[in-house]
């Protein structure tokens, strides 16, 4: 058993996030891109090393001895029990692009499963928050799913795949799915999608393709908030689905990956 | 409504020049109304509630649009008396001098609705049937986008142009979809296109900071059809003052509005225009 409970990962989270994303907003010039990663797509700015690597120092000296899992840097391994899953600069294309929709992720484990999670959305100025049993948070007030359950009324969100071959299939099914539901927007920030389902403020969020510090923190704020929640695996075509419960089983078809 | 910012900061657009009527003097106006008008929206986030439904139950207004628009007709008013006024709620008020002002007084009413934090105010200034200034303010982050013919864009003061991008590949482009769920599948059929051959898509809700955003560089390329006057005349036309190139809607062109970085323009509109 570790010494350390849900809540206290939530706090440690919460100050570490907050710090970070004062540092991004100082830093408000792109630092330009630096790093190219698995496409040229796929881009990387100093910031985003910069607030990961003032991340992880700070989880370690908030919590020694934790694992830590992040975008940037090689994984560590801890033996407190305490895991971290980082996302320094969630919306790193918005980021490089001056478009202020980015956010801080930080989700935590505990003796490997999901304990808490943290979202600051940087240029917004809100802060999200949850830990497992104690309930989802916007700037400390309760939050939850909109508890619509009509697909035709729904608002969703939903990002693209970097991989162009996964997008044909992303695109072919769009149609179909416009026909169906309300609208549909697409902000560039995984973690702010799944908050602002948590938040009511979208019914509903899809995407494949993602990695595991796009989503830890916010698929806990949307489960503590009430969504329905299935997590990216191998057998499901590594689909996010997040939704308001009503919705979910209707909409999961005509996302799903064929 | 007090805010620190109703006063068009020294320095930022240029010198009031003479007349009432001179671009500067309107891009100067419709800075500051919009400011006060950010600052009106931004207190009501939250607290939005349906008062009306338009064309369809998801095309909504809100108390908080109504109050916003009055506000904005009675600040331009005072100072341009005469001025005409097309609004997106309350119509359009005859004016008998040559200017008219063409107001959204929340663009991305839906977001508003659900709370999301990207809506906008859109203020232009039409002269002789050409628009001549406008601002476009994004409520919840504050930055104020500005611009008046001849004298540039500027966001927040400081003078912006858009993307130098050479190819669709490396651009991040936004739409928007339909009120209307017939028209949202020709448009899925369109993005279907543009998905694969683009850096990226995006859809933030409100066309007015779609367009602002090109006009900055923010954004490669913004396209959207059946909008309507009040959505686009000012960002429109920030993106053309800035530099891009745009096309507004028309009968001929399937009521399509496009507005590109230059290096752009064609490869794109070659995939959107049907």
């Amino acid at each position: 058993m570790s010494q350390w409970s849900p809540s206290d990962l939530q706090q440690a989270a919460l100050e570490t996030a907050r710090k970070a994303a004062d540092h991004i907003r100082d830093r408000i010039e792109p630092q330009g891109v630096y790093a190219t990663k698995s496409t040229p797509t796929d881009v990387v700015t100093r910031t985003d090393r910069a607030a990961e690597e003032f991340i992880r120092s700070e989880l370690e000296r908030l919590v020694p001895g934790s694992s830590i899992v992040g975008e940037e840097f090689d994984d560590v391994q801890g033996h407190s029990g305490v895991g971290w899953v980082v996302d320094p600069l969630d919306g790193t294309v918005n980021f490089v692009y001056e478009l202020p929709i980015v956010s801080v992720s930080i989700g935590a484990t505990l003796d490997g499963e999901p304990a808490a999670g943290v979202v600051v959305d940087v240029f917004g100025g809100e802060t999200f928050t949850a830990s497992r049993g104690g309930g989802a948070f916007l700037d400390g007030r309760p939050i939850k799913v909109t508890g619509h359950q009509d697909l035709s009324a729904a608002l969703l969100c939903t990002g693209f795949s970097y991989d162009a071959a996964k997008r044909g299939d992303q695109a072919d099914r769009l149609g179909g799915l416009l026909r169906r539901i309300s609208n549909l927007r697409a902000l560039g920030s995984a973690a702010l999608h799944l908050c602002w389902v948590a938040a009511g403020r979208f019914d509903g969020y899809f995407e494949t393709d993602l990695k595991r510090w796009d989503y830890a923190a916010g698929s806990v704020i949307a489960a503590e908030a009430g969504a329905s929640v299935e997590l990216p695996s191998p057998g499901n075509g590594d689909l996010l689905l997040v939704t308001t419960p009503g919705i979910f089983d209707e909409l999961r078809p005509l996302v799903a990956p064929s | 409504m007090p805010s620190e910012r109703t006063s068009v900061p020294a320095g930022v657009i240029g010198t009031a020049r003479a007349g009432i009527d001179h671009p500067v003097n309107l891009e100067r106006l419709a800075y500051r109304v919009a400011v006060a008008a950010a600052d009106l929206a931004r207190s009501r986030i939250g607290r939005a509630r349906v008062v009306d439904i338009k064309s369809t139950p998801t095309d909504v207004v809100t108390q908080a649009d109504l109050e916003v628009e009055t506000l904005i007709r009675s600040e331009l008013l005072e100072a341009t008396p005469g001025a005409a006024i097309c609004g997106e709620e309350e119509g359009t008020a005859e004016g008998i001098i040559s200017l008219r002002w063409i107001v959204d007084p929340i663009d991305g009413t839906v977001n508003f609705l659900y709370n999301l934090p990207v809506v906008s105010v859109s203020i232009a200034a039409e002269i002789n049937g050409v628009v001549v200034a406008g601002a476009v303010a994004d409520v919840v982050r504050g930055e104020v986008f500005s611009g008046s013919i001849g004298n540039g864009v500027r966001c927040d003061g400081a003078l912006v142009v858009p993307s130098a991008a050479t190819e669709l590949a490396d651009s991040l482009v936004s739409t928007g979809f339909s009120y209307s769920a017939d028209e949202r599948r020709g448009e899925g059929e369109v993005v279907a296109r543009v998905l694969p051959e683009a850096r990226d898509i995006r859809n933030f809700g409100s066309a007015a900071l779609h367009l602002a955003w090109v006009a900055a560089g923010r954004l490669e390329a913004f396209y959207e059809r059946g909008l309507n006057e009040w959505d686009l005349a000012a960002g429109a036309f920030l993106a053309s003052e800035a530099g891009a190139m745009v096309e507004l809607g028309s009968q001929d062109n399937g009521d399509l509005v496009l507005a590109a970085a230059p290096g752009i323009f064609d490869e794109l509109r070659s995939l959107v225009a049907m």
